[in-house]
């Protein structure tokens, strides 16, 4: 059974339009952000941590995980616990 | 008086630091800076395209042909849109692409300016990733980032959006400084991803793999674009014949196996043959050289290769999983990964699994009569002898999108690597005759030809214009049969022939073609192929033929869709319902 809510934490490059390349490789498989906070890393890098519903496509955390790290922007992307 | 460059002069000065030749385009507004420097820079050649999306499937088809990055240029707003067709077909197949596009000034970014559209925006699920330059430092290092992006990993279409203020602006004498002080084009590109340079070959997998095609007994080779791309075509033959291995590859692949080889199978998948899909279907282990496994090649997911176990090589960390999930994966560029497999791979013949594979045909209809007897014209024989002259010409050869696609894909014999141009992921109509120019301006020694429906052609018929302006001897020929054949032929299968907007009427191509100045020819008889054939192989300019068959003939073998590769209808003796 492929969780349908999930949370995950990705660290991105700081430049304009970085977050709404993350958003599309959601929003293309369907996928509704339920929950995000944007926060100062370093100078160079954002933190974004957020929580989805993944019930349409239900791509799953793997995958989405897998094709949010071929982004040009993305430094690391994993899967936490939803709080 | 010395001259102050301009931003446009720095950018067209560090294309030719990244050794590019030549630039596939169409001027505009926000882009007339940029074409002023280029009039400063005879060695820059650019190629005036009739169309921007013709100018992106250009600069792919210069790419496949050559195994350069391709530049296309485009103004802002309509003409940057426009690229949008041609660069989402090279993200599909991984075709390294730089596009440059002009943007209105900085100073009314986000003002709906004349001509003014958010093309980083737009084009962000088509591209590996787009910049905008915003400073005139950004030039050197976003254009070293962009074509250091394209090539790393799998390849792909990079875009750079530049104002045209920061194009006429000048450049400041401290950054001219800064720049003669550095090496561009070995500069390091700010990859802040730990580890993504240095992956490591774990050889314990690698011996599991030899361990596996050691004691396999029905084992097979998928070949895909990613073994063209790495350039290790040799290599793959090279192991498939010591250890008597079948072969099939791929719509993108085709050129990256011979096709007459001995141990070729043929194209597996929808259109596959029934060799290379009954191969797949009863393996006990499949390997995926370069492959992404997509729905077309895999037929329905969960009836795959169901004795097999499934190795991929692949570049793209992402892909395992997309599709089917492999049970072994082997992340990385097949020019360090397959030596390191190859080597340890020893001798075998197979003689049983051939004598099985013997069973199942390797031709695409056996039972077409393909003989050139007085009668009326068909697809699958005009196109037999047209990939022929491909052949004999060592030529390379675009296709478009539909049935003569995969005509072509099933009769085309051995061609060299890099020699076969198709829109595969995307399916993009219209494609050929402008990647044909590409391919034609990449590689001025080779033959280049276009096979073409009547309906991608009238695509991008445009291009026939620059074809003759720029004199290249291209060998067109339209596969005519006045309609949408493809959409025709599954509206005939699976919508109870209910013919939905799928009849074309014209135009007389041979009229068009003289139009622009290209000789044109009629053949609507078998028995007149052949001398055709012969007067254009020896035509020096171009020439289009204007193939005119009857509307009624079908691609078989058809895996229809849904079901499953060893479910493939091998002729018209089809059931209704999908």
């Amino acid at each position: 059974m492929m969780l349908s809510k999930y949370a995950l934490s990705v660290e991105l490059k700081n430049e304009a339009g970085a977050l709404e390349r993350v958003l599309g490789v959601l929003r293309r498989r369907a996928i509704n952000v339920d929950k995000l906070t944007l926060s100062k890393k370093t100078g160079k890098v954002y933190h974004v941590a957020m929580s989805v519903t993944d019930e349409v496509v239900r791509a799953g955390p793997d995958r989405v995980i897998k094709e949010l790290s071929n982004l040009f922007v993305v430094v690391s992307a994993i899967q936490i616990e939803d709080s | 008086m010395v001259r102050v460059p301009t931003g446009a002069d720095l950018l067209c000065d560090l294309l030719l630091e990244h050794g590019v030749e030549v630039l596939f385009g169409h001027p505009g507004g926000a882009i007339l800076p940029f074409y002023d420097a280029l009039h400063r820079k005879p060695t820059l050649r650019h190629i005036l395209m009739r169309h921007e999306q013709a100018a992106a499937h250009a600069a792919d088809g210069y790419s496949r042909a050559t195994g350069k990055v391709g530049v296309c240029i485009a103004t802002s707003g309509p003409g940057a849109t426009n690229l949008v067709t041609g660069l989402a077909t090279a993200m599909m197949d991984g075709v390294p692409v730089v596009a440059i596009t002009g943007q209105v000034p900085l100073s009314v970014l986000g003002t709906d300016a004349f001509q003014e559209t958010d093309i980083v925006g737009v084009t962000m699920p088509v591209t590996k990733h787009g910049f905008q330059i915003n400073q005139m430092s950004d030039i050197p290092k976003m254009l070293s980032e962009a074509f250091s992006l394209a090539i790393e990993g799998r390849p792909g279409p990079v875009l750079i959006d530049f104002p045209k203020n920061i194009q006429a602006g000048m450049v400041s004498p401290e950054l001219m400084t800064h720049l003669s002080g550095i090496s561009l084009k070995g500069q390091e590109i700010s990859d802040q991803k730990t580890g993504s340079k240095d992956r490591k070959i774990d050889s314990d997998v690698f011996q599991e793999v030899i361990a596996l095609l050691d004691k396999s007994e029905r084992p097979l080779l998928m070949v895909g674009r990613g073994a063209v791309e790495a350039g290790v075509t040799e290599q793959i033959r090279d192991l498939a014949e010591r250890a008597s291995l079948p072969v099939t590859a791929t719509l993108l692949g085709l050129d990256g196996f011979q096709a007459e080889h001995r141990l070729s199978l043929g194209l597996p998948g929808m259109h596959g043959t029934e060799r290379a899909n009954m191969g797949i279907q009863n393996a006990d282990l499949l390997i995926g050289l370069g492959c992404r496994f997509d729905d077309r090649v895999i037929g329905k997911v969960d009836e795959f290769a169901p004795k097999a176990k499934v190795v991929a090589f692949d570049i793209n960390p992402s892909m395992p999983g997309r599709t089917i999930e492999p049970d072994i994966f082997l992340l990385g560029d097949l020019k360090d990964t397959l030596p390191v497999f190859a080597e340890g791979v020893s001798r075998k013949t197979h003689a049983r699994w051939w004598d099985e594979l013997k069973e199942w045909s390797r031709e695409a209809e056996p039972n077409v009569d393909c003989s050139l007897k007085p009668g009326a014209l068909g697809g699958r024989q005009a196109v037999r002898y047209l990939t022929r002259r491909v052949s004999d010409s060592d030529g390379i050869v675009c296709t478009d999108v539909g049935q003569h696609q995969m005509w072509v894909a099933q009769e085309l014999p051995n061609v060299a690597p890099r020699s076969h141009l198709t829109s595969g992921g995307l399916g993009t109509m219209g494609y050929s005759l402008p990647a044909a120019i590409g391919a034609a301006v990449g590689c001025p020694e080779r033959t280049v030809w276009v096979i073409a429906g009547d309906g991608g052609f009238q695509m991008n018929i445009q291009e026939l214009a620059t074809v003759v302006q720029e004199n290249l001897g291209l060998r067109i020929a339209v596969i005519n049969n006045q309609c949408l054949g493809m959409v025709r032929q599954w509206q005939e299968s699976f919508y109870d022939r209910r013919y939905s907007a799928v009849a074309l009427s014209g135009p007389n191509l041979d009229t068009i073609a003289r139009a622009y100045g290209i000789t044109g020819h009629v053949v609507d008889r078998a028995e007149n192929l052949e001398e055709v054939l012969d007067f254009v192989s020896t035509e020096e300019g171009p020439v289009l033929l204007d193939l005119r068959i009857s509307e009624e003939e079908n691609v078989y073998p058809i895996v229809p869709s849904g079901t499953a590769l060893h479910e493939l209808v091998k002729g018209p003796s089809l059931p209704t319902e999908a």
